[in-house]
């Protein structure tokens, strides 16, 4: 007769795994590990006394975060008796060298605060959806789904480098850099064709589809980066007019890379290629003087876009 | 009435499908037919989809264009990085009497998760649900049963009949014939791209004889000499 699982079938679990991950030796220098992890926080509580707490709290939240993560929580819950005894051996060992350093050092209160981690699976889990800057893309419209794409795909690291642009927006030229790079991290994710249904969703003709994606995008973009150049154009009144050059240029260079796309477009597809255009692009567009040049690539682009877009919305009258 | 006049498609010099006139009432429509008989490419080609496809579509004596049909593909691709509920929001619904978000309590698609989530069925759910907001007069449905559950299915045949009693013409292609005869007011068999018969609802004796008397002819000349 197979013997049901206890609640140390979780313990168990994670051993098999190390034994299979790790040779005698790995394991002899996990352990080494775990003791030098117990010498540290108990030199370090010893030392500055005031450091306990931290170290105390820091492990209590970062096992929170474990089991508010944990993708087999789920499975667990279903599959293994007694679960949440199970759960709490595991937290209970996964702290135990942080315990017991605190111990040694005599740390008595913050000592006390790890024992909690025992009832961490009675706590709720609140499920991540997974989504990001959901915020931020609430507010862009459904036509928009390309800069929904660039919020999953770069957030929060974009929305850092809008903050640092705005912070850093007393400084001459760094608020400007740093929106050109956000500029070309939009242009980016101007490369992924959506499929055909999507396209023909979003509007009844390749006109009206251009003039919505395109007007679109030069929205945000502005939106973007007004902010910034506005609280730099207060530092520096005197580059007034290469912020308006540069917030001119911008737009422009989106606007050409989204009309390059729809001149490219084939459903599903990735247009890596229009990549060196964007560059090329984006080099005239930070020229003094030669913005005009994404302006004349965009035009040209748009009417391409339009004849390739009729293909797809006008395929009946072939 | 659709109308399908001189649709023609061909990959290289192989013809795929050749309908010279063909003509369906409002109504459920299916289509069967042995792997490679070219329902897929008629449907495209019925969409406007179909590359090297030539075709005029009438209907109700006007050519039909994307505006009357919406169209569910067998394959789904998706633009990466957005939630189901992002792709629904694109197909608005163009009547009141279209309530496809209601249909989402039926059909339980996570519309706040990320489609790179989803599982085969979610995604063709969505699709589906996608296709219902748009609320046209023609629905083409390429093997939707397929990675469906049975609740799904149920569900789906649930909605296809209510599509008909609302005079829509809904035209469905599958390699399952028994949901099939069950919902269709006609089954047209597709033979060699092009009709070759077609069964009225109650009617449909002989139909898998017809569907698989090639095959079981091929089938038995092989079968048979195996081992010998």
């Amino acid at each position: 007769m197979t013997k049901a699982p206890d609640a140390f079938v979780l313990l168990r679990l994670r051993w098999l795994q190390v034994r299979r991950v790790l040779p005698t030796y790995g394991r002899g220098l996990l352990a080494l590990g775990s003791l030098g992890l117990v010498w540290i926080v108990r030199q370090a509580a010893v030392n500055d006394p005031t450091l306990a707490p931290w170290i105390a709290g820091g492990s209590l939240l970062t096992v929170i975060g474990l089991h508010q993560r944990r993708p087999d929580h789920h499975f667990i819950q279903r599959h293994v008796p007694r679960a949440r005894l199970a759960m709490a051996l595991e937290y209970g060992v996964l702290v135990l060298p942080v315990f017991v350093g605190l111990l040694l050092a005599m740390a008595w209160f913050p000592a006390a605060l790890l024992p909690t981690v025992l009832a961490l699976p009675w706590m709720p889990v609140t499920r991540a959806s997974g989504v990001r800057g959901a915020w931020v893309r609430k507010r862009i419209p459904a036509h928009l789904f390309e800069w929904k794409s660039f919020l999953q795909n770069t957030h929060p690291w974009s929305s850092l480098l809008w903050l640092a642009a705005l912070g850093f927006s007393w400084l001459p030229v760094l608020p400007m850099f740093l929106l050109g790079v956000l500029a070309l991290m939009a242009c980016g994710a101007q490369e992924q064709c959506e499929p055909r249904a999507m396209l023909l969703a979003t509007s009844t003709g390749a006109r009206a589809l251009l003039r919505k994606k395109v007007l679109g995008s030069v929205w945000i973009m502005f939106a973007l980066q007004l902010p910034v150049l506005l609280v730099a154009t207060i530092f520096q009144p005197q580059w007034w007019w290469i912020h308006a050059l540069f917030g001119l240029g911008m737009p422009v260079l989106v606007a050409y890379t989204v009309a390059l796309k729809y001149a490219n477009y084939r459903p599903n597809d990735r247009l890596e290629a229009n990549g060196a255009n964007v560059t090329v692009a984006a080099v005239f567009a930070i020229l003094p003087g030669l913005g005009l040049v994404p302006l004349i690539m965009l035009l040209n682009e748009w009417r391409n876009a339009r004849a390739n877009l009729n293909t797809y919305f006008h395929a009946h009258d072939r | 009435m659709l109308t399908i006049v001189d649709l023609h498609c061909a990959y290289g010099d192989k013809p795929v499908v050749d309908i010279p006139r063909y003509e369906m009432l409002p109504g459920v429509h299916g289509v069967v037919g042995l792997n490679g008989a070219g329902k897929t490419t008629l449907l495209n080609a019925l969409y406007g989809f179909g590359r090297n496809a030539q075709a005029r579509v009438h209907w109700k004596g006007a050519d039909m264009g994307h505006g009357n049909t919406a169209f569910q593909e067998a394959e789904s691709y998706f633009y990466p990085g957005i939630t189901g509920g992002e792709y629904l929001e694109l197909f608005m619904p163009t009547t009141s009497v279209a309530d496809a978000d209601a249909l989402n309590g039926l059909l339980e698609v996570p519309l706040d998760a990320l489609i790179s989530t989803y599982s085969t069925g979610m995604k063709r759910k969505l699709v589906l649900l996608g296709v219902l907001r748009l609320d046209r007069e023609i629905v083409l449905l390429d093997e939707p049963i397929n990675g469906l559950d049975l609740v799904s299915v149920r569900v789906l045949e649930a909605i296809i009949r209510r599509l008909a009693e609302r005079g829509r013409t809904v035209i469905i292609t599958s390699h399952v014939l028994g949901p099939l005869v069950a919902l269709c007011d006609r089954i047209h068999l597709l033979e060699h791209g092009t009709f070759t018969r077609s069964f009225e609802r109650g009617k449909t004796e002989g139909l898998e004889e017809a569907l698989f008397a090639e095959l079981d002819a091929r089938t038995r000349s092989v079968v048979d000499k195996w081992g010998e």
